[in-house]
């Protein structure tokens, strides 16, 4: 059976990355996962990534007991279920993190950062704790799906940053210093660069990794991007795929479809999914979502520049007519014969699905597409039954496009 | 005189076994439907269930599987049939089993237990494009069959009661469980069963023809799958139809649409029979 080695290095990352946030030794800064981390992180902070948190409350499918917690406190059932998962997580006193890593809960933040780059729902769920902890909270509120980014565009979430020093400085209690941050980025650059050879290793007709092995080896340029550790950890998760492609090793080497999968990961029903794909010689090749934490535009030369313009220019930040473009690129590059919409009940800013994008799509680039309604943490939207029949009727139809025989 | 092959199929649906005992004749095309049987999964492992339909049908026929069938067929879930020679896709099959009620036909709806899928097919029965409803039970023959405990009705009473309406009331179209409040809400204002019966044919017809549209469907459009027997269902879907004046739907139907997918894959079966004969005697040659 296939397997990544790199596996059993990536849990000892994520081990060391939780526990140094529990040790005390640093300040805190809390931030949105494509957030300004490599600014945070050039004061000295500590980062931790609430969003992290709410995925592995869906992977361990214990976002459903937490999910009423913070329903009883207004938030509706409908918003965001990271939000309402990790609100109701803080509320009950209780988090996976205690089982996992040995923590007692989420580190007490110094100072809180978000971007809404992604979404307004971070907004309120940061603005929660800030109050909660009283901490000062900063926030970056970029234009909002953007075709292309233009330069006025890009100065104004520069300023945004800039703006953010002075609360830096005083929750630190370090300057601000042009070089550190510039090494920070140049690290950062150097792990999203691997990460994105990492997740092109997929290209090849036989696959060394797939959708939902991104969604777990993805753990470190997630939260630790802009570190010498995330940049090792991918230069040896590279090094291994490479060494797979030459001895033409994959994780499902006799595939008769390849799949895009388009929307947030059903992170409680990730395995369910990915044998329900394998055993119908499906492989998941690609994904909007893991590649979501590609920033190939970092640049230390230009470093407030090059973050304002990456962050700005995420894939969920962008116009339909972008996104189209993007998507019709990928399905090129990666040999794609069909794309998966998952249209997320609580994550309407990035569910695709909605405004008739897939057909859209369809019809310019030919590739069939399939929408399936779920949750990317609350799994009483999701329906196993009904996905899988929609799924397997799906792959079948692709596959009898392409053999053409009976 | 072609000399015809039987051919079983066997369809393992979310509620049912339905089995199809075909005399499949290669030439001319004109199969026969010989037998049929339903099985009720309910609490037992379907593959009992299979067994005991499929041995059912055999002895009623006087015929043993290993003498007499060129091809025993699956579909839907192939895994629960043992005995099987070969397995074709459920879509596959439903629309050739459409193709079969209604040669004439250009898009097969299938009506079954868990959703209901419209299918664009050519004249072999070969899918070129479908649609599927979307994540909600409201759609689906199971949820019939809980309003039909509810109100006590048996299943078979459910099409012929609808019948009887005269002044239905559509609950929500949305969701299922909506929708079974909205009908205990009804029952306690006092419609009549009938009416009660009507209006949730109507919401889930609506949905089938808002399917048709999205698809852009043509017609004849073939109604098969359990939900396809029930005359109160297709009454309904024909009259949504002729409510929106854009769409020209022309709807055919057919007492044994349960076993469009037994039937679509019993004759799929025959076909590739015949085509593995031919490619031994190249073979042979």
């Amino acid at each position: 059976m296939y397997k990544i080695a790199s596996t059993e290095t990536m849990k000892k990352v994520m081990g060391d990355y939780f526990k140094s946030l529990g040790s005390g030794d640093n300040k805190v800064a809390w931030c949105t996962s494509v957030g300004p981390a490599e600014l945070l992180r050039s004061f000295g902070f500590e980062v931790y990534f609430p969003e992290n948190h709410g995925a592995l409350l869906g992977a361990t499918r214990s976002a459903m007991d937490y999910i009423p917690e913070a329903v009883k406190c207004g938030y509706s059932g409908h918003v965001c279920s990271y939000t309402t998962a990790d609100i109701g997580s803080y509320l009950k006193g209780e988090t996976p993190l205690s089982k996992h890593y040995g923590m007692a809960g989420a580190p007490k933040p110094d100072l809180i950062a978000y971007n809404t780059n992604q979404c307004r729902e971070v907004q309120d769920w940061f603005g929660f704790f800030a109050k909660e902890f009283g901490c000062p909270i900063v926030g970056i509120q970029p234009p909002r799906h953007v075709d292309q980014t233009s330069q006025e565009e890009v100065d104004l979430v520069v300023a945004q940053f800039k703006r953010m020093i002075p609360a830096c400085e005083n929750a630190s209690g370090s300057k601000f210093d042009i070089d550190r941050f510039r090494e920070v980025v140049r690290l950062s650059k150097e792990a999203t660069l691997l990460w994105q050879k990492v997740l092109k290793t997929s290209t090849a007709p036989i696959a060394p990794i797939s959708f939902f092995d991104g969604t777990i080896h993805m753990g470190p340029i997630v939260v630790l991007r802009g570190t010498q550790v995330a940049k090792d950890y991918y230069a040896n998760l590279l090094e291994e795929l490479e060494q797979n492609l030459a001895q033409g090793k994959g994780f499902l080497p006799k595939a008769k479809t390849r799949i895009f999968w388009e929307g947030m990961p059903i992170w409680g029903k990730l395995r369910m999914l990915s044998d329900l794909f394998a055993d119908n010689a499906a492989a998941v090749v690609a994904s909007t979502y893991c590649s979501s934490w590609v920033f190939d535009q970092f640049d230390e030369r230009d470093p407030f520049e090059s973050t304002a313009r990456a962050y700005t220019d995420i894939f969920i930040n962008r116009s339909e007519k972008a996104k189209m473009d993007m998507l019709a690129n990928w399905f090129v590059e990666y040999g794609i014969d069909g794309i998966v919409y998952h249209d997320s009940k609580t994550c309407f800013n990035n569910s695709n699905a909605k405004f008739g994008m897939p057909q859209r799509l369809r019809d310019r680039t030919g590739v069939p597409a399939l929408v399936i309604e779920g949750d990317l943490c609350d799994l009483r939207f999701f329906s196993e039954g009904q996905s899988t029949t929609k799924i397997e009727t799906f792959l079948e139809q692709l596959e009898d496009q392409k053999s053409a025989v009976i | 005189m072609e000399n015809p092959i039987y051919t079983l199929g066997v369809d393992v649906g979310g509620s049912y076994v339905k089995v199809a005992l075909m005399r499949y004749f290669h030439q001319s095309g004109n199969h026969e439907l010989v037998d049929k049987q339903t099985e009720k999964i309910r609490k037992r492992n379907p593959k009992d269930v299979v067994v005991d339909a499929v041995n059912m049908v055999l002895m009623r026929n006087g015929l043993n599987q290993e003498r007499d069938i060129a091809y025993l067929a699956s579909t839907g879930e192939g895994e629960m049939v043992e005995r099987k020679t070969g397995h074709f896709y459920s879509m596959t099959s439903h629309a050739r089993g459409g193709i079969f009620f209604n040669p004439e036909a250009k898009t097969v709806v299938d009506m079954g237990g868990l959703y209901v899928r419209a299918i664009k097919v050519d004249s072999r029965g070969k899918v070129i494009d479908y649609k599927m409803t979307g994540q909600c039970a409201s759609g689906s023959g199971q949820f019939i069959e809980n309003i039909s405990r509810y109100l006590g009705l048996a299943i078979e009473e459910v099409g012929p009661i609808s019948l009887q309406a005269d002044n239905p009331e559509v609950p929500s179209g949305i969701c299922a469980v909506l929708a079974e409040t909205d009908v205990i809400n009804l029952v306690s204002k006092g419609l009549s069963t009938p009416n009660i019966v009507k209006g949730i044919n109507l919401s889930i017809a609506n949905r089938v023809v808002k399917l048709l549209g999205s698809l852009r469907a043509e017609s004849p459009i073939a109604l098969v799958g359990g939900m396809g027997m029930n005359e109160g269902m297709i009454q309904a879907i024909e009259e949504i139809s002729a409510e929106n004046k854009r769409n020209t739907f022309k709807f055919t139907s057919h007492p044994n649409s349960i076993y469009s997918g037994a039937i679509g894959a019993a004759i799929w079966g025959g076909y590739r029979y015949h085509k593995l004969k031919e490619k031994q005697a190249v073979l042979a040659v």
